[in-house]
């Protein structure tokens, strides 16, 4: 009684058609962690690059019947942690910091009032750029929570595996990080009025 | 009565559901009586709610055939994980502590005896042997009282003691053990 085996290359090749199925259904969450970790299209092209590469090595120890996202999340959360480490570290701009032109003039940053713009998705698309530049001002660890929690959904559990800390842990970080954006957008974000 | 800043701590739980029962009830009792606090809630809110809606980013085009194309050529032998990377914590973890822990072994197999922990394994040994020292006779008879049929360590010195005949011979002084 023979059982057919199938070759190492063949299974290689399933698995790796496993992966990149997954990866297409996951692309737009891992790549929108990536963008708000980093800041920019070039270094979260980069960290996706690298944390997809490390996460097919690891494919083997992915449990069937666990969320793929997350996993992959957790990834990318130390992939992000090493090279963020690798490299030097850059002069974060606060929002109440003047820019300067050419000459060294002073020039006031100009934030919109947007309170005349009721729907809350043309609303935040037309905030996306303060709320990056409010979420890149903020230390890694607190932009990590928020972006996991706020922005993609996670509960303080999954975010707690993730990001490898405790869930009073991510509670705190998640509060001053929201205590910090919220003071860095103030007028910016509006408020329905308070009776 | 909850004061301001004990509440403004607790909203973030308070606005996500994770506050107890009681607690919570005790919040929304402040909420409805302060309005600087109930501000500060709706900020809290109207924040959340932007950052929730934030829209997806735009992927550059062709970004993800290259990805693909990257994973079809990639082969996982030739992958360096950095030396002192968070993956890496664990192996580092794990090699301390057998280093640890066979600097702490290799200390206490060859530690040296003192000359008194050296008298003392000498007379539990040959109890008979008062100088410190062990003569001849004392580890031949040892040895016959156990039929040793293995080398001594001193094995360029004895040989096998085989027989009784040897043995006996042995202890006479009649055979030749160089």
């Amino acid at each position: 009684m023979f059982r057919l085996r199938k070759s190492k290359s063949a299974e290689a090749e399933l698995s790796r058609s496993l992966f990149e199925d997954l990866i297409r259904q996951h692309q737009a969450s891992i790549y929108r962690v990536a963008y708000r970790l980093t800041g920019n299209h070039e270094d979260a092209e980069d960290l996706v690059q690298e944390a997809l590469i490390e996460a097919f090595e690891a494919f083997g120890r992915f449990r069937a019947g666990t969320y793929f996202d997350r996993w992959l999340f957790r990834i990318l959360r130390n992939t992000y942690i090493d090279e963020a480490r690798a490299r030097p570290k850059i002069v974060l701009q606060s929002l109440d910091t003047p820019m300067e032109n050419d000459e060294g003039t002073a020039l006031a940053r100009e934030i919109m009032d947007w309170s005349s713009h009721p729907e809350s998705l043309l609303l935040a698309a037309e905030l996306d750029e303060p709320i990056q530049q409010a979420l890149m001002s903020l230390p890694e660890d607190f932009r990590l929570v928020v972006v996991l929690s706020d922005m993609e959904g996670l509960s303080y559990e999954e975010v707690s595996r993730i990001a490898g800390c405790p869930v009073g842990t991510v509670r705190s970080r998640l509060h001053r990080a929201r205590m910090l954006l919220k003071a860095k957008l103030k007028g910016v974000v509006p408020v329905r009025n308070v009776g | 009565m909850l004061k301001c800043a004990r509440c403004v701590q607790k909203l973030s739980d308070y606005m996500d559901g994770a506050l107890g029962t009681r607690e919570a009830t005790r919040l929304r009792e402040h909420l409805a009586s302060c309005a600087a606090c109930r501000e500060e809630y709706e900020a809290l809110l109207a924040l959340r709610k932007v950052l929730h809606a934030a829209p997806t980013p735009v992927v550059r085009s062709g970004f993800w055939q290259h990805i693909e194309l990257t994973l079809r050529t990639h082969s996982p032998l030739g992958r360096r994980v950095p030396l002192f990377s968070v993956q890496r914590s664990w192996t580092w973890a794990v090699a301390g502590m057998l280093l640890l822990g066979t600097i702490i072994w290799v200390r206490g197999v060859h530690a040296p005896a003192s000359k008194h922990e050296k008298k003392t394994m000498v007379a539990q040994v040959f109890p008979k042997e008062t100088s410190g020292t062990v003569s001849m006779d004392a580890i031949v008879s040892l040895h016959t009282r156990m039929s040793a049929a293995h080398p001594l360590a001193d094995a360029g010195r004895l040989r096998y003691l085989d027989s009784d005949s040897e043995k006996a011979d042995l202890q006479d002084g009649k055979l030749d053990i160089r």
